[in-house]
């Protein structure tokens, strides 16, 4: 390196002058710190780039939210952020592909696979009804909701057929009889949010029908009986207020059959998708059921035992529901349901005590279909109430948030009264 | 220079304080080869940012200067590649800006820039070993492991690179 000579040294020390001015220093150090305090909040990763780190802080956290759901689940609280989500909201998918995959795969016998499917299928079905309430039920939403419901009350019954065919019809005739009073709830819950304010009187009608169904000793006799009970019912109660317990008329006449079909036949043009879907799933349970409850029969011995247990359940889910009642007492729809499986357990009772235990068997079942159906119709309104289902279920706080209970079924009573002036 | 040891506030103190100690020198690297003043300062806060973020997911490094030089060296290419469409001439253009008025250092800026001038018409990579072996006073061992060459290159590319700038000298001052 001798042959730098003095000159050529020169220009690199000249050179040398080249640097960055104070204030370009000073600029450049502040990002680099800002640069810094963003770095330091950020995950590692193995990637240097900051930009490329940026996209893998979502892959980083998604476990983490799994595990912390995970958690929260086999912790038994069942009350978190995702649970309240609805169809549209950032947490649905969530609640419903993460949180109640999460319990699905907790569930371990036949009987418990089924119920929490139709606990599922029902899940839809309220956020159907909470949406509906708050004019948040868009045709798309309405589809998705639509589909999930479809996806697991078919689960309920494809099951509930494997069961009938290992030798576990009981529990299928069990599930399938709960399933099919919760979907009757809904049917109607439905029914209401699709009427406008004129058709609610028609709806009221086909409440009607099913109210003497269930009134009538032998339901499944009465196919088409008075449809103007329930107005004649709410005639009596409401103005005169009075107490739950008052005695009800079991039999009404029946009047203006022609007229009621007429209605029926422009309802099922007025009913929503949902509704139509939750109809001819009710008709596909009840043949199912039927079919579980005759296998069931078959098996002779454990039969006595069998009605016991079913009439001990129902016994407990109609002291839980007469509970929730007594908050509502002015609901006759709820009533008139309550008070169709207290006679229903009493029959149980007595077919037990002559021996022929099937059929108590049969009579507990419908008395805790008619409670579900009940249970469904009291959380409508938004009241919040303890829905423990039966005893070897999970225990499940639900807590419903909706607007001002009550005002839905006042609104019935008062479109009641106009239609009879009419 | 990094150790395992310290709190992450020591950290960003040590590595700020090799900001102040390095960033003319790095500066004035890339403004050699950029021939752009302005370019060479973000290729200078990006090369200290991807240091930075090296160091926060706790990597060691060594030697501080000269990973910094490398750091700077690939911010250039990817630099190059993102403005392929940007003739070498506009770059050549841009890299004889008037000095900054507004820089303290603005007189100083201005004297520096004939010997710039004269250093820049030596050709890559002659210059940029010139640069580091003379301005910034790196033995040929620093170079050749800033470089990624070995130490043989670096001292050919140093040797050729005086005699191209002594060609410069002599054919412009004789």
């Amino acid at each position: 390196m001798n042959e730098i000579t003095p000159q050529l040294k020169k220009i690199f020390e000249k050179a040398q002058g080249v640097r960055l001015s104070d204030s370009e220093k000073k600029s450049m150090r502040a990002s680099l710190q800002a640069h810094m305090q963003a770095e330091a909040l950020r995950p590692k990763s193995s990637i240097p780039s900051p930009w490329v780190m940026g996209r893998f802080v979502v892959f980083i956290h998604k476990p983490v939210a799994v595990v912390l759901i995970a958690f929260l689940v086999l912790s038994g609280t069942t009350a978190y952020a995702a649970e309240g989500a609805l169809p549209g909201d950032a947490l649905y998918t969530v609640k419903v592909d993460v949180v109640e995959e999460v319990r699905a795969a907790l569930t371990v016998t036949d009987k418990e696979k089924m119920r929490w499917d139709a606990q599922r299928a029902e899940r839809r079905l309220e956020e159907a009804a909470t949406l509906a309430a708050a004019g948040r039920l868009t045709d798309e939403v309405e589809i998705e909701i639509e589909e999930r419901f479809e996806k697991f009350a078919e689960k309920v019954e494809v099951r509930a057929q494997k069961a009938e065919n290992s030798g576990n019809a009981r529990a299928a005739a069990i599930v399938l009889a709960e399933f099919e009073g919760t979907l009757r709830g809904h049917a109607q819950v439905l029914a209401h949010a699709d009427q406008d304010s004129s058709a609610v009187s028609m709806q009221m009608s086909l409440t009607a029908e099913s109210d003497v169904a269930a009134n009538s000793d032998a339901a499944s006799t009465v196919e088409e009986s008075a449809p103007d009970i329930i107005m004649m019912n709410l005639d009596m109660a409401i103005p005169t207020e009075e107490p739950p317990q008052a005695p009800l008329p079991t039999r009404m006449m029946a009047v203006g059959e022609e007229k009621r079909e007429a209605k029926e036949a422009k309802k099922q043009d007025e009913d929503s998708r949902i509704s139509k879907k939750v109809k001819q799933r009710l008709e596909k349970l009840e043949r199912a059921r039927e079919q579980a409850e005759r296998k069931a029969q078959n098996k002779n011995g454990r039969e006595k035992r069998a009605a016991e247990d079913r009439i001990e359940d129902a016994e407990e889910a109609l002291e839980r529901v007469e509970k929730a009642f007594q908050k509502k007492p002015q609901r006759i729809d709820v009533k008139v349901r309550i008070d169709d499986a207290r006679e229903r357990i009493e029959d149980a009772r007595k077919s037990g005590a002559t021996g022929s235990s099937s059929e108590a068997f049969i009579e507990a079942q419908a008395a805790v279909s008619s409670i579900n159906e009940s249970s469904v119709l009291l959380k409508v309104n938004g009241e919040t109430i303890i829905d423990e289902r039966t005893k070897d279920d999970h225990v499940e706080l639900e807590v419903e948030t909706k607007s001002e209970d009550g005002r839905s079924s006042i609104k019935i009573k008062s479109n009641i009264f106009n239609q009879k002036d009419d | 220079m990094e150790s395992p040891q310290r709190s992450p506030e020591s950290k960003e103190k040590a590595f700020l304080e090799a900001f102040e100690q390095h960033s003319d020198a790095l500066f004035r690297h890339c403004y050699f080869k950029t021939s752009n003043r302005e370019l060479a300062k973000d290729v200078v806060q990006e090369a200290f940012c991807r240091t930075w973020s090296y160091i926060g997911e706790g990597r060691k490094v060594e030697n501080m200067r000269a990973f910094l030089y490398r750091v700077a060296g690939n911010v250039i290419i990817d630099e190059m590649r993102k403005k392929k469409a940007t003739s070498l001439d506009a770059l050549e253009e841009a890299g004889f800006m008037p000095a900054d008025d507004t820089s303290p250092n603005g007189e100083q800026f201005a004297s520096g820039q004939e010997a710039v001038r004269m250093l820049q018409q030596v050709e890559e990579p002659y210059r940029t070993a010139l640069a580091l072996r003379f301005v910034e006073g790196f033995s040929p061992k620093e170079i050749a492991g800033m470089l990624e060459e070995s130490e043989n290159v670096i001292s050919v590319r140093i040797h050729r690179g005086v005699k191209k700038l002594r060609e410069v000298f002599d054919g412009k001052d004789p």
